[in-house]
């Protein structure tokens, strides 16, 4: 079945949300399978922002899915897929994360991060600028990841929806916030990531 | 709060950039999560014509019984209660003993005279016996006071049997004090009094101390009732599974072949608690039920869990003609327990799992793995 395009993404909206769960419903393990091939890059790359960890992104995503298709069946008809394929990924991030503390969840050495403070709360950016030696695109990513591990996990979840092409809805769905909400982590996240900048 | 679209654009490519895999990075799981839900979906397929069953939790099993046994509350009730018994039957023996015998009066001397009735037959006459008669009334108020708080912890058990036990405490037959006996009578009251007050405390405490050994004989009575498999497991047995005695040995070398042949990653089978040298400190403890379907009892254990909060994971070992295996794991704080399900299909594996002759086809198994 052709999907249909969204915001420069491959997101599906909600009426075939609702085909294809219903065709999930109904028995077309197929239709799951379309769902997996839509969602599975996304989210794997979402959780690895969040985690570092590139296997345990894949066997987060694989939990993810298999927990959405027994899930699916009780779920509500007007399900919207993507916000609710992603609430479920932040939830095994999270559950990850405390099943692991108190050994730190990020690779990170430097990473200080305590995402169980406030936003308000957390350490203000401190980082190098990865630009000032150009072609270290390594080192340069590695830097990006650590401004968005710095931040809290529903923060960084807005920012990395919002550069995957999610509209403000959708991560307000996956967060289970307002959107004025959602407007405001991405400022405070953007404000970050610009201290980062001017450096 | 003005967004600056320069800023978010900025935000929005390098975090793509950040995002996007290098050269070998982010091996798609597909095949594995399609796999894993075509069993599920065989197992949802195959089990909508099979009624669920009553999930009856052992959890719950030992609430109700508990139940039925008197919480501390009721037991200081109930010994209140024993304690009003005793002292209107005191006071109705008052009343009689007044009417019978003009040197007795109070409830102390009451007591006493109650006792002194017995030990004025023991000692006659004699007036030198009269310390042996308060000794004796000593002994016998301290019987008394035994006897009430049995009666007060029969009572955490059921009143009416505490009424019933208290009203025949005082066996005297009224009129009989002797008169040499009076001056025994006498000093021996104070003592029979005082221990008449401690009996009266001492039934309180006795009768909530009574309640809560009643609850607890009663939870061990439930649990020795029951199957002693779930007794120190958190989570309950499947209805109608009965319980398989076991080897450590057969069981652990099945789930040690399973997460070897399944789980080639040694951060998955950590991920899992399903490494070597942590599945050889399990301990197992297994049960089966007959035509069960494994995805209704995964739903069930994961439901379980869920209400325990536990955080679980499912990984499907095993899916062919032979046997569906599934491995849940559940994490809570420090706490790591495994639950191994094995629905048989075929009696060419069933020998393997927990040994010969312990499953056959169409039973499924249900390991709890501790350690």
């Amino acid at each position: 079945m052709p999907l249909n395009r969204g915001k420069g993404n491959l997101i599906l909206n909600g009426s075939e949300d609702a085909r294809l769960i219903a065709r999930v419903r109904a028995g077309e393990v197929a239709a799951f399978e379309l769902i997996v091939t839509e969602y599975e890059p996304k989210l794997v790359r979402f959780i690895y922002g969040l985690t570092h960890e590139r296997e345990l992104a894949e066997d987060l995503v694989q939990d993810t899915f298999v927990s959405a298709y027994r899930a699916l069946f009780s779920a509500p008809d007007d399900l919207k897929l993507s916000a609710w394929l992603y609430k479920i990924a932040l939830n095994k991030v999270r559950s990850e994360k405390r099943r692991k503390r108190p050994v730190a969840f990020f690779g990170s050495p430097s990473f200080e991060r305590d995402s169980t403070r406030p936003e308000d709360e957390q350490p203000v950016l401190n980082l190098p600028d990865p630009r000032s030696e150009p072609g270290e695109q390594v080192v340069q990513r590695q830097q990006i990841l650590n401004t968005l591990a710095q931040l809290p996990d529903d923060q960084a979840t807005a920012l990395m929806m919002d550069a995957q092409g999610y509209d403000d809805e959708e991560i307000a769905a996956a967060l289970e916030v307002s959107v004025g909400a959602v407007r405001q982590k991405l400022f405070r996240g953007r404000k970050a990531f610009r201290a980062f900048y001017d450096k | 709060m003005v967004d600056d679209p320069v800023l978010r654009g900025r935000v929005q490519q390098d975090i793509r950039a950040a995002l996007e895999p290098g050269e070998g990075e982010f091996r798609s799981r597909r095949a594995s999560i399609m796999e894993q839900v075509r069993a599920e979906a065989a197992g949802r397929n195959s089990s909508a014509s099979t009624p669920t069953p009553a999930p009856i939790s052992f959890t719950e099993q030992r609430s109700a019984r508990r139940g039925f046994s008197f919480p501390g509350w009721a037991g200081a009730l109930a010994a209140g209660f024993a304690v009003l018994i005793v002292a209107a039957v005191l006071l109705v023996v008052l009343n009689v003993n007044q009417t019978n015998s003009p040197t007795t009066s109070g409830s102390g001397q009451q007591a006493a005279a109650i006792n002194n009735a017995t030990a004025s037959s023991a000692v006659g006459n004699f007036a030198s016996t009269a310390d042996k008669a308060a000794t004796e009334n000593a002994s016998r108020a301290s019987t008394a006071e035994k006897t009430t708080a049995a009666a007060g912890a029969a009572a955490a058990l059921a009143p009416t049997q505490a009424a019933s036990g208290a009203a025949p405490a005082p066996t005297f037959r009224p009129g009989t004090v002797a008169p040499a006996a009076a001056a025994a009578t006498t000093a021996a009251a104070t003592t029979t009094a005082a221990a008449a007050t401690t009996v009266a405390a001492t039934t309180a405490a006795a009768a909530t101390t009574a309640a809560a050994a009643t609850t607890a004989a009663a939870t061990t009575a439930a649990a020795a009732g029951g199957t002693s498999l779930s007794q120190t497991l958190p989570l309950p047995l499947y209805a109608g599974a009965i319980t398989l005695t076991l080897e450590n040995g057969p069981v652990r070398t099945f789930l040690e072949n399973q997460a070897a042949t399944r789980l080639a990653s040694g951060s998955n089978r950590q991920e899992r608690g399903l490494q070597d040298t942590t599945i050889a400190r399990y301990n197992f403890r297994g049960s089966k039920v007959s035509n069960a379907k494994l995805d209704d009892v995964v739903a069930f254990y994961e439901t379980e869990a869920g209400k325990l909060n536990y955080n679980t994971s499912a990984t499907l070992l095993q899916n062919d003609g032979q046997l569906r295996v599934l491995w849940l794991y559940l994490i809570k704080g420090n706490e790591r327990l495994g639950v191994l399900v094995v629905e048989v299909l075929d009696n060419t594996a069933a020998n393997n799992i927990a040994g010969p002759g312990k499953l056959t086809k169409g039973d499924t198994a249900i390991f709890f793995a501790t350690s």
